[in-house]
């Protein structure tokens, strides 16, 4: 499908109607009016959005396929690929290592995947930053930060 | 008048004094650099306020959007990339006279005309707000409900191009909003079995994700960038004749600016446009602009600035945000426990003049910050974004895991990042749908509580005064847009 558009509405579409799908399987109380059951107002805005993606969806055939489809460039693809998956792997670490030891390889990781081959501008920022969070958040802020078997 | 007297006392205390200043620097630093917008800022700052009190978590929210603002025309004039969305007029002419070897006045240009902006719509959003907020107390749900449609029906004009987007960025956050425990049947909703999602999802995950989150990994795509000043900074004020020639763009952008903002979901870009184009179609040089004239600085600048003032009128007298940042700081008022609308004024009155007070401070401060410090400012460009965007990852992550101490946030955030970098490159702008979700609860109470106390009488809308005049301006906010393309579509065939 060489049309962003139409691929972006279809898919909306989808999980629009699984969601109204979804909105009959709530609790209700017999005795209630309809507007004032659980499912009501979810059902309500997205029939206006199944409304909505059908306009997106007759612009986009109206408009014909995209003239250039852009297509991402591998390392492009990459970089953000795996900023994405450092962030969630950042994520978990705090769960299981722990936050500043998990700031400081995210950061690494992140720099690296970024394309950053000096080795100062990285061994600075990972070391600065854990501290600087801990100081900033744990000790004036007294905000807990996840702990994991490190710290 | 006592009330403001209170709020000056308030705001005079060290440490709230110390919040507007720490908020306006923040807010200068973020705005200068390109990539980094106000309600990524304000969001991001959020979770250092949770341990505040109140006024200072609040003047600090509001003097970072502030600072930030005007933070933006650093980076529009001296790189041509405009710092925040709002200042991408200014490199019209800002940038052109900084190629002349005039950067210091374009700086001290922008500096006096937001300054002088700023504390107009300040002086509008004191002497308006309680009056809009007296006017608002009478409202019962059905006007709430309008209300409330009405502010969403004006996000088809925010950040994409497309109306239909726009809008439906906007349905996707009221969905979201309908996550959780139904406040009035007490049932559950899309909770999948997830006893985190039974209470909602939280305003501030789903921000940040958005707005920050979503920003890196955009910033991802590009890879390094080092940015290069090769203008030096000289001469920051501009003459009294030269301020005396653009009296009439400030006066005239000032009120553009206020107005715009007041708007619901309006904000600062649209009025920096606006304040650019009525200056240029006022000018007695149009043939100037574009070339670095100081009017093309001046209007866009002073527009975008008095938008901050204007746009935080709807949010605290009514509780509907007139801008993304606004819909952001709305959501921290909710955080420190203060429900956004007329009874503010009644609970909070304390809280909401400091606050008032602050933001003018605020806008003295960065008055003063940017015509002094505008030098050690546009070093902060030099900052490489590969060292920037981990520790603004970082922050995200640990400031949503402070919310609730809870990683479930955390997840939330990071999937809304990956979402909103998704739906960007669709076409789709996060401003649409915050300002969805933050309205999302409004809409749903306010009309399911008018259905049941009006006996089920859909028409209860259109038979009360301000809820028609308020369904009146959404149809016409709605259709707005198909009017102008059509306008527009026959202007291009008669000329043909």
């Amino acid at each position: 499908m060489n049309n962003k558009d139409l691929r972006m509405a279809s898919i909306l579409m989808v999980i629009f109607i699984v969601l109204f799908g979804i909105s009959f399987t709530f609790q209700s109380s017999d005795a209630v009016a309809s507007h004032t059951t659980a499912s009501f107002f979810p059902r309500l805005v997205l029939l206006f959005a199944m409304f909505l993606t059908v306009i997106m969806i007759i612009q986009s055939i109206r408009k014909g396929p995209d003239k250039e489809a852009k297509k991402m460039d591998r390392d492009v693809f990459k970089r953000v690929s795996l900023t994405m998956l450092s962030a969630f792997g950042f994520g978990l670490g705090c769960v299981f290592i722990g936050t500043l030891v998990s700031i400081a390889l995210f950061i690494v990781a992140t720099m690296l995947a970024w394309g950053v081959r000096s080795k100062k501008p990285i061994i600075l920022t990972a070391i600065l930053t854990p501290i600087l969070i801990h100081i900033i958040f744990k000790q004036i802020l007294l905000v807990q930060l996840p702990t994991g078997f490190l710290i | 008048m006592d009330q403001l007297m209170v709020g000056f006392m308030t705001i005079m205390e060290p440490l709230n004094f110390l919040s507007v200043f720490m908020g306006v620097l923040g807010g200068m630093i973020i705005g200068a650099m390109p990539g980094l917008t106000a309600p990524m800022g304000v969001a991001l700052l959020i979770p250092f306020t949770y341990g505040m009190m109140p006024v200072p978590a609040i003047t600090m929210l509001v003097s970072l959007y502030c600072g930030a603002t005007f933070g933006g025309s650093i980076a529009a004039i001296l790189v041509h990339a405009p710092g925040t969305p709002a200042a991408a007029a200014t490199t019209f002419d800002g940038y052109p006279l900084a190629q002349k070897g005039q950067a210091g006045k374009a700086l001290g240009m922008a500096c006096i005309s937001s300054g002088l902006g700023g504390l107009f719509s300040v002086v509008v959003l004191i002497l308006l707000a309680p009056v809009l907020a007296e006017i608002a107390i009478r409202f019962g749900p059905p006007e709430y409900f309008a209300l409330s449609i009405f502010g969403l029906s004006m996000i088809s004009s925010l950040g994409s191009q497309s109306v239909v987007k726009n809008l439906l960025g906007g349905t996707i956050g009221v969905f979201i909003s309908c996550v959780g425990m139904d406040s009035i049947s007490g049932f559950s909703r899309y909770d999948f079995g997830l006893t985190h999602l039974m209470d909602g999802i939280s305003f501030i995950p789903v921000m940040i994700g958005l707005f920050a989150a979503t920003e890196i990994f955009r910033q991802a795509e590009g890879g390094i960038r080092k940015v290069v000043i090769d203008r030096k900074i000289s001469g920051l004020l501009p003459t009294w004749k030269e301020i005396k020639s653009v009296k009439t763009t400030l006066v005239r952008s000032s009120l553009i600016g206020t107005f715009i903002g007041i708007l619901p979901a309006e904000g600062g870009t649209v009025a920096s446009f606006i304040g650019y184009n009525e200056a240029k179609r006022f000018s007695k040089t149009p043939e100037k602009f574009g070339t670095g004239c100081l009017e093309g600085i001046a209007g866009p600048e002073c527009a975008n600035n008095a938008a901050t003032g204007g746009a935080m009128i709807p949010t605290m007298a009514l509780g509907i945000p007139g801008s993304g940042t606004t819909a952001v700081i709305l959501g921290a008022l909710l955080i420190h426990g203060m429900r956004p609308g007329p009874l503010l004024f009644i609970q909070n009155a304390d809280v909401v003049y400091a606050v008032f007070i602050g933001m003018f401070f605020a806008n003295l401060m960065f008055l003063g910050l940017g015509l002094g410090g505008a030098k050690i400012f546009s070093q902060i460009l030099r900052v490489p974004n590969y060292v920037l965007s981990p520790i603004i990852l970082v922050l995200c992550v640990v400031g949503t895991y402070a919310l609730h101490n809870n990683m479930a946030d955390v997840w939330i955030m990071l999937i809304c990042g990956l979402i909103g970098y998704k739906m960007k490159s669709y076409g789709f702008a996060a401003a649409p749908i915050v300002l969805g979700l933050v309205l999302g609860g409004l809409i749903e109470v306010s009309l399911r509580r008018s259905l049941i106390v009006f006996d089920n009488n859909p028409f209860v809308f259109f038979t009360r005064p301000w809820s028609l005049a308020f369904i009146i301006l959404t149809v016409l906010g709605l259709c707005m847009p198909l009017i102008t393309s059509w306008l527009g579509t026959r202007g291009e065939k008669n000329k043909a």
